[in-house]
């Protein structure tokens, strides 16, 4: 069974503090810090039946990077269906989403392109909505490659706004803010925005911020892939047909 | 044997909706589109929230080169399972469907419930490779407070197709509550069946356990309240007394500072 991990993105510059909690078996909980895309800490600690930590408890002395990952191992869990919680904390509230694990890949592994359809932002002058793009290729060296996705920008009525390309780097948390993209593309925010996002060539973990911008309040929740609507990405006999249709005129 | 009957049931039940997917995915033109569907929510449109549904045109994104309209269709129900209305919309290749829940349905519903979605393609054409396809959306809790941020849950159960009969089953949950700034929790629950359930919610923390109990009518929702102060950590366990497919509350945390923020369990 290949090695699972849980993304934990870096929402600091944000003013949230991120943490996890997680029911286990497992002895020993790894915490690994990725900045610019490289190991800058590890944190290990035995694990008990609940645990509940921050990055203050595992990185506490590593100066905060904005595009940070952190991900964490469970040595010794063997359930093959996992959630883990993530958590944000700022003195004020608390928010957590539940969330699968994902697996490391081996050096190497030919990464599939990620499709994620961000149709359910709140542009309301009030509130910002943040994409928020984890990845993880692991330890070793990173990909030559650029990590690339497409970003399509469309009204809720199809109009096509804009076509733009990010490159979100490999190993990090990247926060899409919907509203300095629109802003930056001429589009107009007050009748809704849609984001078909393709590409990517690592390991993703897709969520979706809101953020209150006066008081820093958030909500979060994770992304629902194209698995949870439709088979055929994991149907055999239709897959090829599928990543044709969805991906044949992709260029990155 | 009284767990053996519920299992054998639903996995008749599972078997059934397995037999009747197969047929739609050989004649679709005949049978209709195989849609894994009858997705269920829940909205609030209290004091502190107001809902906003957010519905894709899912073959679009699947789908590009296709050009389907989808209609969609919502019913929305009282806490006590009372359908307070229903609407059809008509949402058109790459356009999203996304407005209060009040305005989708042209009237006020209950301070909360659930809501059914459903929908169909006018053609099966040309998105065969899709096999069994799903009208997932999101929920946006919209807050009321100047404060707050919008709350959000996404799509992913199922109304019961066929009654699920009596079997007690606990549920503990994943998701762990506690924070110094924690003054309670509100779990709501949806019962996602045709048959009346009861529930039984513990919450555990450092100072012991509490219990509260709800009798959810057929597609009603309860909402029990917990007084939960400071780090816990507190842990959920959920016991109904039908399996039914919806078990896992949506919570909604209190802070001293006036916010609230959700998850599902």
């Amino acid at each position: 069974m290949a090695e699972k991990r849980l993304l934990v993105p870096s929402l600091v510059s944000i003013g949230h503090e991120p943490g996890f909690a997680v029911k286990t078996k497992a002895k020993t909980i790894r915490v690994r810090t990725f900045q610019n895309g490289l190991l800058a800490s590890t944190w290990e600690t035995n694990s008990s039946e609940i645990n509940r930590v921050w990055r203050s408890q595992w990185a506490g002395d590593l100066p905060v990077s904005p595009n940070e990952l952190h991900t964490v191992e469970l040595d010794g869990e063997t359930a093959a269906e996992l959630e883990g919680e993530l958590l944000f904390r700022n003195g004020q509230q608390q928010t957590a989403v539940l969330t699968g694990l994902v697996p490391l890949r081996d050096a190497g592994f030919k990464f599939s392109p990620i499709l994620h359809q961000a149709h359910y932002n709140v542009l309301l002058e009030q509130f910002e909505t943040y994409v928020v793009l984890t990845n993880l290729v692991g330890e070793g060296g990173l990909p030559s490659r650029p990590n690339k996705l497409q970003v399509e920008i469309r009204s809720l009525r199809s109009e096509v706004l804009a076509v733009t390309e990010i490159d979100v780097g490999f190993n990090s948390t990247f926060l899409l803010s919907v509203r300095d993209l629109a802003r930056t593309h001429g589009a107009r925010l007050d009748q809704g925005l849609s984001l078909r996002i393709r590409g990517g060539a690592s390991q993703f973990a897709v969520f979706t911020v809101f953020q209150n911008r006066q008081s820093g309040a958030l909500g979060i929740e994770h992304s629902l892939p194209p698995m949870y609507f439709t088979e055929a990405p994991f149907n055999p006999d239709l897959r090829a047909r599928f990543q044709k249709a969805a991906f044949g005129d992709l260029r990155l | 044997m009284m767990r053996l009957v519920p299992a054998i049931v639903a996995r008749a039940g599972r078997a059934a909706d397995a037999m009747h997917m197969r047929l739609k995915k050989a004649r679709p033109e005949l049978f209709g589109s195989p849609i894994r569907q009858n997705m269920v929510q829940l909205y609030r449109h209290d004091a502190d929230f107001d809902t906003i549904i957010s519905i894709p045109h899912h073959l679009s994104f699947l789908a590009p080169d296709t050009n389907i309209d989808i209609i969609y269709g919502i019913r929305v129900f009282d806490r006590n399972g009372k359908l307070v209305g229903s609407c059809e919309h008509t949402v058109k290749h790459f356009e999203t469907l996304q407005e209060p829940i009040s305005k989708l349905l042209g009237r006020e519903p209950d301070e909360h419930g659930m809501f059914v979605v459903t929908c169909r393609y006018i053609s099966p054409a040309g998105i065969d490779f899709l096999g069994m396809t799903s009208p997932q959306f999101m929920t946006i809790f919209l807050p009321r407070s100047e404060q707050a941020a919008p709350q959000i849950t996404h799509s992913h159960k199922y109304m019961d197709s066929i009654p699920p009969l009596k079997s007690k089953f606990p549920r503990r949950s994943a998701l762990l509550e506690g924070d110094a700034n924690l003054v309670g929790v509100s779990y709501f629950l949806m019962n996602s069946s045709r048959a009346t359930t009861n529930v039984d919610l513990t919450l555990s923390g450092p100072a012991g356990s509490v219990v509260h109990s709800a009798r959810l009518k057929p597609c009603g929702t309860a909402r029990l309240d917990f007084d939960a102060v400071g780090e816990g950590p507190f842990e959920l366990t959920c016991e109904l007394d039908r399996v039914i497919n919806h078990r896992k509350p949506i919570a909604f945390r209190r802070f001293s500072s006036g916010l609230i923020t959700a998850a599902h369990s």
